[in-house]
C-alpha cells in the first residue's frame, strides 16, 4: 500500500513533467520545464554527495546530525592505519590489476581482432560474461574456483579476481579502435620496411592508444568501486576500502570516511578538468594549423 | 629489348572457395608503367597484392628480376605499395609519414631530412613537411602516399586505384602528374584500375583481366583499335558489338550487307564478331545510311548527343555518339568507314549482352 | 582477406594466453556454480567396532550436524543419530581415523543396527571407530528447496519486484533527462553528461549511506519536515528506501546509454518528421522512441539485472526484512554452498531470459565502456 503512494507521489509529478517537457522548444513552458527538470535531477544526483562533504566537516562524530564545523575528521584521517592500509590495499590492487589487465588485454584484443569470425564470435561471447553477469555470482564462482584450485585467499587472489573482470572492459574498449584502424595501415608499414614487431609497436599501438587509455582508466575505476567480488575473494586478512566501508556500515560509520571521499572526488574532478582543459587544447591547436 | 623486372608464373589463387586467379602468367618489363585494368572482382587487386607480398599465392611462382620471391615478406621486397586509401599513419605528420621507411632501415637523421625534402619537392608539396594527415586535403594526401612509397627507391612502385577517391578534375591532373613523376624516376609503375580512360592515358602497357584470367595485352592503342574478344572491346570504351560473317578477307557481311574492311588472316565465311565504336558511326538521313533504324533515346552529353537507334528488321540496338542531335522516333541512316568495323575471332560470342546496352549493365551480367 | 600466413599465426597467437586464462577464470567458475547446484556433498559418517581389524559396521549414516571450532577437516564434530546428538573427538596421536564417540550426557552409547538394542559402554578403553565417507551426488534437491520454501521464495519475488520498480521509475527519469541532453548544444551537453557521471567515483557504499543520513528517523528530510511543522515521516527500513537508492545509483546507467542512441539520431530524420507535418509529441513517439530501442533496452538491462542482485543497497536501507536475493545469496553461501549455487543458477537463467526478452540479443556492451571515461 505505501508503495503505491511512494508511485504516485512520484509518478505524477514525472509523468506531468515529461509532458511539459518534451514539448516543442519554441514553447517557453517547454524551455523552462527542460531547465526545472534537469535541475530536479541534478539536486537529486548530488544531494547525497553534498551531505557527504558537508558532514566531513562536521565536529560531532554523526554522519547526520551537525555539531560544528572542524576539520578534526581530516586529521583523524591521516592518523588512521586501519583506513590508510586499506586505502594503500585498494590502490595497489587497481593499479597492479589495471596495469596488468590493460597490457594483456590490449594483446589478446589485437589476437583475437586477427581471428576468423567464429572462434572470434565465441572468445568475444565469453568475454562479455563478466561484464553481464551480476557481481555477486562472479565472485561467488571465482570463490568457488579459487576452493577447486586450492589458491589461499588473499592479495594474490583478489587481483587475479579484478584482472579477470577488468580484461573483458579493456578488451571491449580497445576492439572498436582495432576495427576502426585501416588494415591497410599495418600492411604499408610492412610495405615501407617495417618488420610485423615493428610495425605493432610503431603503428598499430599508436593507433588503439585511446582505446588502451580508456580501458586502463575503465579497469581502474572499476576495481576501485568493486565492491561484491572482492568481499569474496579477499579472504579475512586483506580489506579494501570498499569492504572497509561495508565492515564500517554495520558498524556506524563515522565522519572519516566522508572526509576520504571529498578528497577522492576532489581529486578526480581535478583530474578530469586537466585532462579536459589539455584535450580542448591540442583541439584547438589542430584547429589553427 | 627492355628486361624483365617481375614475373608471374602459373599463378593460381583461391580465397574462401572462390577462384580469384587462374593460372596467371604476366611479365612486366623494367621501367614501364603497367597498368592491371578490370572489372572489380577481377583479380587485379590480387595480382598486385601477390607481388607485394600481402598475400601467398596457392601455387605458381613470383619472380623478382628472374629470382624466385614466393616467400619474401613484404618489409624484404624491393618494391613498394600506394594503397588504395592512402593508409597514411595518422599518428604521424607528413614527414613522420615519408621518413617511416627510411627509419625502418635505420638511415642516419640528416639523410632522411634530405631525402624527404627530395621527395615533397618531387610532388610538389615542399613546406607541408609538419602539416597534420587529416588538415590535407585527398589530393594532399594522394601525394604524401606516393612520396611515402618513392622514398625508399623500390625497383616497382604498386598503386591501387590510388586516384578512386578523388574528383574527376584533380583526377585527371594527377594522372598526368603520376605519368612525369614515372617517366623522371625511371621506377617501373604497377597500376590497378577499373577506369579504362585512366588506364589508356597513363599506361605504356594495360593489361585487360576479368575472371581472374588475362584478356588481353598490348599498348594503349592496340587494346582500343584491336580489342581481341568482346569483353575487352565493351570494357574499353563503349561498343556495339554483333555477329557477322568474314566472307574473304577485307570483307565482311554485316546485317545482310557486305561491308569492306581493313582485317583479313580469317577463314573465308568464318563466323566473328564485330565491334563498331559509337563515336564512329554516323548519322544521316533515312536513305543515305547503311543501316536504317529509329531513334529510341537521345541524351544530351556535352560533347555530343548519346542515342540509342534500333535496327530495322535486326534485332539489334546501336549506341550512337553523334554532334547532332535527332528527334526520338525518327528514322535514320547510319554509316561507317572500313576503318572503324573491328573483326574480332569468336563465335561464342553472347552478343544479347552487349549489343548497344549500357556498358553498366554488361559488366554485372558479365560477373 | 587471406593474409600473408606468417603473419596471421603471428597475430593471432597474441589471443592464445587469454583464450586459456578466459577458459580457467570465466567459464570455469561458471561451470563450477552450474556443477555446485546440481549436486550435494554427503558426508556419509559410520561407526565401527575396532575398524583395523574387524571393520563391521556399528552405526551407518550419521547425520552430521556442523563442526566444532577448528575442526574443520577432521571430522570433530556434532552428529545426530536416531534424533540425538553425539559428539565426536578425534584421538589423533593414535589414529588419524579413530574417533571416540561421546553422547551429551557424556556416556558413550553405541546402537546395535542389527539387534536394535542399546549398548552403553562406559569402558573408554573400548574404542569405536567413526569413518568418514565423503562423496559428491547429483541432485535437484537444491532447486526443490529453492522453490518449496517460502522464504527464499519471497526474497525472490521481492527482489524482482523491488528491481522492477526501480527500473521503471529509472526509465521514467532516465529517458526525458536522455532526452533533455541530448537537445542541449553539443559543448553544454559533453560537460553536463560528465556531471550525471562524476558522483560514480565515489564508492557506491558511501553514496548509499548518505542517503542513509538523509532518510533517517533522525535525518535531514524529517529535520526540514518537523521544522515546517509537518509530521516526520518513516521512511527507513521500507522497501520505498531501497527502491529510492537503487533508482539512485542506477540512473546514470539508465541515462547513458539512451543518451548515446539519442545523440546519433539523424537530425533529418526528425525534421522529416515535422515536415510531414507530426508535431512534437507524435514525432516522439512514432519516430524518436521508436529510434531510442536499442539504447532503452540496453539501460533497462543495465539497470534491472544488477538491481535483482544488488548487494549491500537493500542491507543499508532496508534492514533484514527487505533482504534481496543478492544477500541471501552470500548469507547462504557461507554454510551451504550448494544450495547458494542453485540461486546463483536461478539468478542467471533469470537474468539470461530477461536480456534475451529485453534486448532480443544485441547487448550494445559499448556503451558501458563509451560513456563512462
Amino acid at each position: 500500500m505505501t508503495d503505491i503512494i511512494y508511485l504516485l507521489v512520484i509518478a505524477i509529478p514525472v509523468i506531468i513533467s515529461m509532458i511539459l517537457v518534451f514539448g516543442s522548444p519554441k514553447r517557453r513552458s517547454t524551455r523552462v520545464s527542460r531547465i526545472v527538470f534537469l535541475t530536479a535531477v541534478f539536486i537529486f544526483t548530488y544531494l547525497p554527495i553534498f551531505v557527504l562533504v558537508v558532514f566531513s566537516f562536521n565536529s560531532g562524530r554523526s554522519t547526520g546530525v551537525w555539531e560544528g564545523f572542524s576539520f578534526k575528521w581530516y586529521e583523524e584521517l591521516i592518523n588512521d592505519d586501519r583506513i590508510k592500509s586499506a586505502l594503500l590495499t585498494t590502490v595497489i590492487v587497481a593499479l597492479s590489476s589495471a596495469l596488468i589487465s590493460t597490457v594483456f588485454g590490449t594483446v589478446s584484443a589485437i589476437g583475437i581482432f586477427y581471428m576468423k569470425k567464429i572462434p572470434k564470435n565465441i572468445v568475444m561471447n565469453i568475454t562479455n560474461i563478466p561484464i553481464l553477469n551480476a557481481d555477486i555470482i562472479t565472485g561467488v564462482s571465482l570463490l568457488l574456483l579459487y576452493n577447486i584450485l586450492g589458491i589461499p585467499l588473499g592479495y594474490a587472489s583478489l587481483i587475479l579476481a579484478h584482472i579477470s573482470f577488468n580484461i573483458p572492459y579493456v578488451i571491449l574498449s580497445v576492439m572498436p579502435k582495432l576495427k576502426q584502424m585501416d588494415n591497410n595501415i599495418y600492411e604499408a608499414a610492412l610495405d615501407l620496411g617495417a618488420t610485423p614487431t615493428r610495425a605493432l609497436v610503431n603503428v598499430i599501438v599508436p593507433q588503439i592508444m585511446p582505446g588502451i587509455v580508456s580501458g586502463f582508466l575503465l579497469s581502474l575505476t572499476m576495481s576501485m568501486d568493486d565492491f561484491v567480488i572482492s568481499l569474496f575473494t579477499s579472504g579475512p586478512v586483506v580489506s579494501t576500502l570498499s569492504l572497509e566501508i561495508y565492515s564500517m556500515t554495520k558498524r556506524g560509520i563515522t565522519p572519516e570516511i566522508n572526509a576520504l571521499s571529498t578528497i577522492i572526488f576532489i581529486v578526480v574532478i581535478a583530474v578530469l578538468l586537466i585532462t579536459n582543459m589539455r584535450n580542448s587544447d591540442s583541439k584547438g591547436k589542430k584547429r589553427k594549423a | 629489348m627492355a628486361e624483365s623486372i617481375i614475373r608471374l608464373e602459373n599463378i593460381s589463387v583461391a580465397l574462401g572457395g572462390e577462384q580469384i586467379l587462374k593460372d596467371l602468367n604476366l611479365n612486366i618489363n623494367d621501367k614501364e608503367f603497367v597498368t592491371l585494368l578490370g572489372p572489380s572482382g577481377c583479380g587485379k587487386t590480387t595480382t598486385l597484392r601477390i607481388i607485394g607480398g600481402f598475400q601467398r599465392q596457392d601455387s605458381g611462382n613470383v619472380f623478382f628480376a628472374d629470382e624466385i620471391i614466393n616467400d619474401l615478406p613484404p618489409y624484404k621486397r624491393n618494391v613498394n605499395t600506394v594503397f588504395q586509401k592512402y593508409a597514411l599513419f595518422p599518428h604521424l605528420n607528413v614527414f613522420g609519414n615519408i621518413a617511416y621507411g627510411l627509419k625502418m632501415q635505420n638511415v642516419p637523421k640528416q639523410v632522411i631530412e634530405e631525402r624527404v625534402g627530395e621527395m615533397l619537392a618531387l610532388v610538389n608539396l615542399r613546406g607541408f613537411e609538419h602539416r597534420n594527415i587529416q588538415s590535407l586535403s585527398g589530393g594532399q594526401q594522394q601525394r604524401v602516399a606516393i612520396a611515402r612509397a618513392l622514398v625508399n627507391n623500390p625497383h616497382v612502385l604498386l598503386l591501387d586505384e590510388p586516384l578512386g577517391a578523388l574528383d574527376l578534375k584533380l583526377r585527371k591532373e594527377m594522372q598526368i602528374e603520376l605519368k612525369n613523376i614515372q617517366v623522371k624516376t625511371g621506377i617501373t609503375f604497377i597500376y590497378v584500375t577499373h577506369d579504362q580512360e585512366e588506364a589508356l592515358t597513363m599506361s605504356d602497357t594495360v593489361v585487360v583481366m576479368k575472371g581472374g584470367e588475362i584478356q588481353q595485352i598490348g599498348t594503349p592503342q592496340d587494346i582500343y583499335n584491336e580489342p581481341k574478344n568482346a569483353f575487352v572491346a565493351d570494357f574499353i570504351g563503349e561498343s556495339n558489338i554483333l555477329p557477322g560473317v568474314m566472307i574473304e578477307d577485307y570483307r565482311v557481311m554485316i546485317c545482310g550487307i557486305l561491308f569492306e574492311c581493313v582485317d583479313k588472316g580469317f577463314d573465308n565465311n568464318e563466323k566473328v564478331g564485330i565491334v563498331v565504336r559509337p563515336e564512329d558511326i554516323e548519322i544521316k538521313p533515312e536513305k543515305e545510311g547503311f543501316l536504317r533504324g529509329v531513334v529510341r533515346s537521345c541524351v544530351f552529353k556535352g560533347v555530343h548527343y548519346e542515342m540509342t537507334v534500333e535496327q530495322i528488321n535486326y534485332p539489334y540496338t546501336w549506341l550512337v555518339h553523334s554532334t547532332d542531335a535527332a528527334q526520338i522516333g525518327d528514322t535514320v541512316g547510319m554509316c561507317f568507314y572500313p576503318n572503324d568495323i573491328h573483326v574480332m575471332k569468336g563465335e561464342d560470342i553472347d552478343y544479347s549482352v552487349f549489343s548497344a546496352v549500357p556498358k553498366d549493365e554488361a559488366e554485372e551480367t558479365e560477373e | 582477406m587471406k593474409a600473408f600466413p606468417k603473419f596471421r599465426l603471428t597475430r593471432t597467437a597474441f589471443s592464445y594466453p587469454y583464450i586459456v586464462f578466459a577458459i580457467i577464470f570465466l567459464v570455469a567458475p561458471l561451470i563450477l556454480v552450474v556443477f555446485y547446484s546440481f549436486t550435494r556433498q554427503v558426508d556419509n559418517y559410520s561407526v565401527y567396532k575396532d575398524f583395523e581389524n574387524s571393520p563391521e559396521v556399528i552405526m551407518d549414516n550419521l547425520d552430521f550436524i556442523g563442526y566444532e571450532e577448528d575442526s574443520a577437516l577432521s571430522g570433530i564434530g556434532t552428529y545426530y543419530y536416531n534424533g540425538e546428538s553425539l559428539t565426536v573427538v578425534n584421538y589423533r596421536e593414535k589414529h588419524p581415523e579413530t574417533y571416540e564417540i561421546f553422547f551429551a550426557d557424556g556416556k558413550i552409547s553405541l546402537i546395535d543396527e542389527y539387534e536394535g538394542d542399546e549398548l552403553i559402554d562406559e569402558n573408554l578403553d573400548n574404542v569405536k571407530f567413526l569413518n568418514r565417507l565423503t562423496g559428491i551426488y547429483f541432485t535437484i534437491d537444491n532447486f526443490v528447496r529453492f522453490f518449496s520454501n517460502g522464504d527464499s521464495m519471497k526474497v525472490f519475488l521481492r527482489s524482482l519486484y523491488i528491481a522492477f520498480m526501480s527500473t521503471v521509475f529509472c526509465l521514467l527519469i532516465g529517458f526525458p533527462t536522455a532526452y533533455v541532453l541530448s537537445k542541449m548544444k553539443e559543448k553544454t551537453r559533453n560537460v553536463v553528461s560528465v556531471m550525471f557521471l562524476l558522483p560514480m567515483w565515489i564508492n557506491f557504499l558511501l553514496r548509499t549511506y548518505a542517503w542513509r543520513t538523509l532518510v533517517e528517523k533522525t535525518g535531514i528530510i524529517n529535520t526540514i519536515l518537523d521544522s515546517v511543522g509537518l509530521p516526520a515521516q518513516n521512511l527507513m527500513y521500507t522497501r520505498g528506501a531501497v527502491i529510492l537508492v537503487m533508482v539512485y545509483d542506477f540512473l546514470p546507467f539508465m541515462i547513458l546509454p539512451i543518451y548515446n542512441t539519442l545523440i546519433k539520431i539523424d537530425r533529418s530524420v526528425i525534421e522529416a518528421s515535422y515536415d510531414l507535418g507530426a508535431n512534437h509529441y507524435r514525432t516522439l513517439f512514432h519516430v524518436i522512441f521508436p529510434l531510442a530501442i536499442p539504447g532503452i533496452s540496453s539501460g533497462v538491462t543495465m539497470t534491472f539485472v544488477p538491481a535483482i542482485t544488488a548487494f549491500a543497497i537493500s542491507k543499508i536501507m532496508g534492514g533484514t526484512q527487505c533482504a534481496t536475493i543478492g544477500e541471501e545469496i552470500e548469507r547462504v553461501f557461507n554454510s551451504d554452498m550448494w544450495f547458494g549455487s542453485a540461486m546463483s543458477v536461478i539468478i542467471m537463467v533469470l537474468m539470461l531470459a530477461s536480456m534475451f526478452l529485453i534486448s532480443g540479443r544485441n547487448g550494445d556492451s559499448d556503451d558501458i565502456g563509451g560513456g563512462l571515461i
